[in-house]
């Protein structure tokens, strides 16, 4: 037995004695007018109360709400106290006989954890401790009001009965009263706006226990206030049906309790059929949220290679945090990998058995939905990066027009001008003639050099008429450092591996050159199990950024078009390593 | 060598160019025996003509990438008496020590560009009917400014580079002393300084010594 089952055995047994010596002391009272009633209900109310508190205790550790239900239990058979013959005890009776209420209504505040929610509940409870002992003071230093003596005319002195004085008495009376009113409604109205704020399955998680509680809090509200304004008869119907109200409390919330654990077994019975019949069909989410009662149930799905979570589309999708007030996560694993996740309402938390054998019986049909989101998220890059091809041969066009239209176009322009010029100078001014001719020939060469510049950028020549091995040696020959050419294949590679490698190693020694303070690079390519390898490291400063630039992102687009991949690894202060892999 | 006995077969696939470049080596005193359109034309024609300079496109049909640098090999080895100048659109040293890397006779590789300047093209192509080499000063910077680890090139002076660079590019002392306006032997101290920099032999032909200054500054690589 563990120490919490044998505190509970304990506290239950506590409870036996307590109501044996409470039933005890009720036979034994010789102004107690229904005691074998007064018992049978006094037990059971405080027994129920114990029972049920336990269970809720037992069930849920970690809860201090069946603690406080069973504390209602006890406080209430505080009430039998009354029973005595005896002045100081019966007065010590009458003292605590409302405390139980308190702690009643502090429970329907603590639901469903046990705790109050807010420092200012714990201060509104404490005035409610306050007000219980302070009311029955009036009747005990100023005498009982009629309606106790016609109920109990045998009853005992108050031994705090100072004299007879039905004015001082009364306006205290009215006075405590109506601030146990106020007090009461103000509980009212924090548990009807937690129930406005609720969503839908901690609504209905919280139903039982609220709405009894509701009812009895309106009852007892109007019992005080029917009882200060002196409508006897009204007080009393009102008492009683607020004692059988709240002795069904316990009964509600054992039957609201067993009721959901069999109509959750059951849904994941049906689950279990349901997952067998269609696995896998996009369904999942529709069928968990039935099985869990939770609507608003989502799935995310992890994708191992990506190091990420996606929703069944393949978007990128956020867990909630850890500390978020509605949502909570539950992981799903199949033969011990992780699958994805079951994103709920945060009530179901304190259900941990029905998500576990929810997400166990998921697994398999969570891996096929996660296949698909992984096909998605796929299919999803594929269409950004195609995007961004199509893009950068946009800016490539744009970048090629500007350089055509600013350069060898301006130059010919001013060319065609010159020449004019020159033409009908030649017969007149043959000098200046001349002239205008030597710049017209000048002006044809840059021209010339522009316009060779821009095919080269386009696509060298080199590389499609003697590959990539010549066309590197002569990019290395044009860099501004010194570039080392460790391993080049000595055989021709498919064209568009030669020049994706070629323009790869062309951008990294740009950023290199621009970016890396580095003296040095070394640029090797060596085909390994079936991929082409392009590596070019320096020994400049590091740190680059993966991001920066559109430069790289669009190399990597273009490695990736052919199924390759690209890794930068650019540590502060020990030189770039970029590195591309393309299959062969 | 009296110019108009240098006959000139143009391999070129624009015809305009063809016809322009014609009518320039024409107007220089060249004798233009036979114009092509691609490869295989050339040979044909070099073949029937037997010409003493072929200038060839690197680029014609079929493929438009280096059938004129293939041309140009099978010219060297089929017809040794013929110089083959061939006329690159790009600077790609590669082409031209490909070209050159066997022999420097009678060999030339020129950016295209160059035609529109007449002496230095008709100089070029008079120096490869010759017997010479001719490489293009854009491909010798090229060579000279790679970046090199502990580069022996910096130990020459500004002067001693202007004279490697006109070596490489195929020029003869005499033409290297006019293009600086020095004397001979000024431009042959030089020389001998700078072959002894670079760790090179001497040599007094001038084929020889523009192959150990190529051969030199591709080893640089």
């Amino acid at each position: 037995m563990t120490s919490l089952n044998r505190a509970l055995v304990a506290i239950a047994l506590a409870a036996g004695i307590a109501g044996g010596a409470a039933a005890a002391l009720i036979v034994s009272s010789d102004h107690t007018p229904y005691p074998g009633l007064s018992v049978t209900m006094g037990l059971l109310i405080s027994w129920s109360f114990v029972g049920t508190g336990l269970y809720a205790w037992w069930r849920r550790p970690a809860s201090r709400f069946g603690a406080l239900m069973s504390a209602v239990g006890f406080t209430y058979m505080l009430g039998a106290l009354t029973a005595s013959d005896d002045s100081v005890v019966f007065t010590i009776g009458v003292l605590l006989t409302s405390v139980y209420f308190v702690v009643f209504a502090h429970m329907l505040l603590a639901y469903p954890d046990g705790r109050l929610q807010e420092p200012w509940h714990a201060k509104l409870i404490a005035a409610g401790y306050a007000i219980a002992l302070i009311g029955p003071l009036p009747q005990l230093l100023w005498g009982f009001n009629e309606r106790m003596t016609d109920s109990c005319p045998d009853c005992p002195e108050s031994a705090l009965l100072i004299e007879r004085n039905d004015t001082l008495r009364d306006v205290f009376n009215g006075l405590t009263s109506a601030v146990g009113v106020a007090l009461a409604a103000t509980v009212l109205v924090i548990l009807i706006r937690r129930w406005r704020a609720a969503t839908a399955p901690q609504q209905r998680a919280m139903a039982p226990i609220l709405w009894s509680g509701v009812a009895i809090l309106v009852l007892l509200a109007t019992a005080l206030g029917s009882d200060a304004a002196g409508i006897s008869r009204l007080t009393d119907v009102l008492g009683w049906l607020s004692l059988l109200m709240f002795a069904s409390v316990p009964w509600v919330f054992l039957i609201g309790l067993v009721r959901s654990r069999v109509a959750r077994a059951g849904a994941v019975s049906e689950l279990l059929v349901r997952l067998g019949e269609a696995p896998g069909t996009g369904e999942l989410r529709a069928r968990l949220a039935d099985a869990l009662g939770d609507r608003s149930l989502q799935l995310m799905f992890w994708l191992e290679d990506k190091g990420k979570w996606v929703d069944a589309a393949g978007h990128k999708a956020e867990l909630p945090a850890h500390d978020h007030p509605a949502r909570a996560w539950t992981a799903v694993e199949l033969e011990g990998r992780r699958v994805g996740a079951i994103v709920h309402d945060r009530t179901l938390c304190d259900d941990p058995e029905l998500l576990s054998s929810v997400t166990a019986a998921a697994g398999l049909a969570m891996e096929n939905e996660r296949l698909q989101a992984q096909l998605h998220a796929r299919v999803e890059e594929l269409r950004t990066s195609r995007a961004r091809i199509v893009e950068a041969g946009t800016a490539e066009r744009r970048r090629l027009e500007r350089n055509l239209h600013d350069g060898a176009q301006q130059r010919l322009v001013a060319l065609s001008l010159t020449l004019r010029l020159a033409q009908t100078k030649v017969h007149k001014e043959p000098e200046k003639a001349d002239a205008l001719l030597a710049g017209a020939q000048e002006e044809l060469t840059l021209a010339l050099g522009e316009l060779r510049e821009l095919a080269r950028g386009i696509h060298p020549a080199i590389l499609s008429d003697r590959g990539l091995g010549a066309a590197l040696e002569a990019l290395a020959g044009r860099a501004p450092i010194e570039v080392d050419l460790a391993e080049i294949p000595g055989d021709r590679l498919p064209e568009p591996i030669e020049a994706a490698a070629y323009f790869v190693v062309a951008e990294a020694l740009t950023n290199v050159a621009k970016y890396a303070h580095a003296s040095q690079a070394t640029v090797s390519v060596t085909r390994r199990n079936g991929h082409a390898v392009v590596e070019v490291a320096d020994d400049g400063i590091g740190g680059a950024d993966p991001d920066r630039g559109s430069g790289l992102r669009g190399l990597a687009d273009r490695v990736s078009a052919l199924d390759g991949r690209m890794l930068l690894d650019s540590p502060a202060g020990s030189g770039t390593r970029l590195r591309a892999e393309i299959p062969v | 060598m009296n110019d108009s006995s240098v006959r000139v077969v143009i391999a070129d696939d624009s015809v305009l160019l063809r016809e322009g470049l014609s009518r320039l080596l024409e107007e220089s005193g060249f004798e233009v025996v036979g114009q092509a359109g691609d490869g295989e034309d050339l040979l044909r024609k070099v073949g029937a003509h037997k010409p003493d300079v072929a200038v060839v496109d690197v680029r014609m049909p079929p493929t438009h990438t280096d059938e004129g640098l293939r041309a140009a090999h099978r010219i060297r080895a089929e017809y040794s008496d013929t110089a083959v100048l061939v006329l690159s659109q790009y600077v790609e040293e590669a082409y031209a020590l490909e070209l050159l890397s066997e022999s420097t006779e009678r060999t030339g590789y020129l950016l295209k560009d160059r035609v529109a300047d007449v002496d230095t093209f008709t100089d070029a192509v008079r120096r490869v009917a010759g017997g010479g080499s001719a490489l293009d000063p854009e491909v010798v910077a090229l060579l000279l400014g790679r970046r090199r680890r502990e580069d022996p090139l910096e130990a020459l002076t500004a002067r001693e580079r202007e004279v490697l660079a006109l070596m490489a590019e195929g020029r003869s002392n005499a033409a290297i002393a006019e293009a600086l306006v020095v004397t001979e032997r000024a431009v042959e101290k030089h020389v001998t300084s700078i072959f002894s920099k670079l760790d090179l032999t001497p040599t007094v032909e001038d084929h020889r010594r523009v192959l150990a200054v190529l051969a030199y500054l591709r080893a640089g690589e």
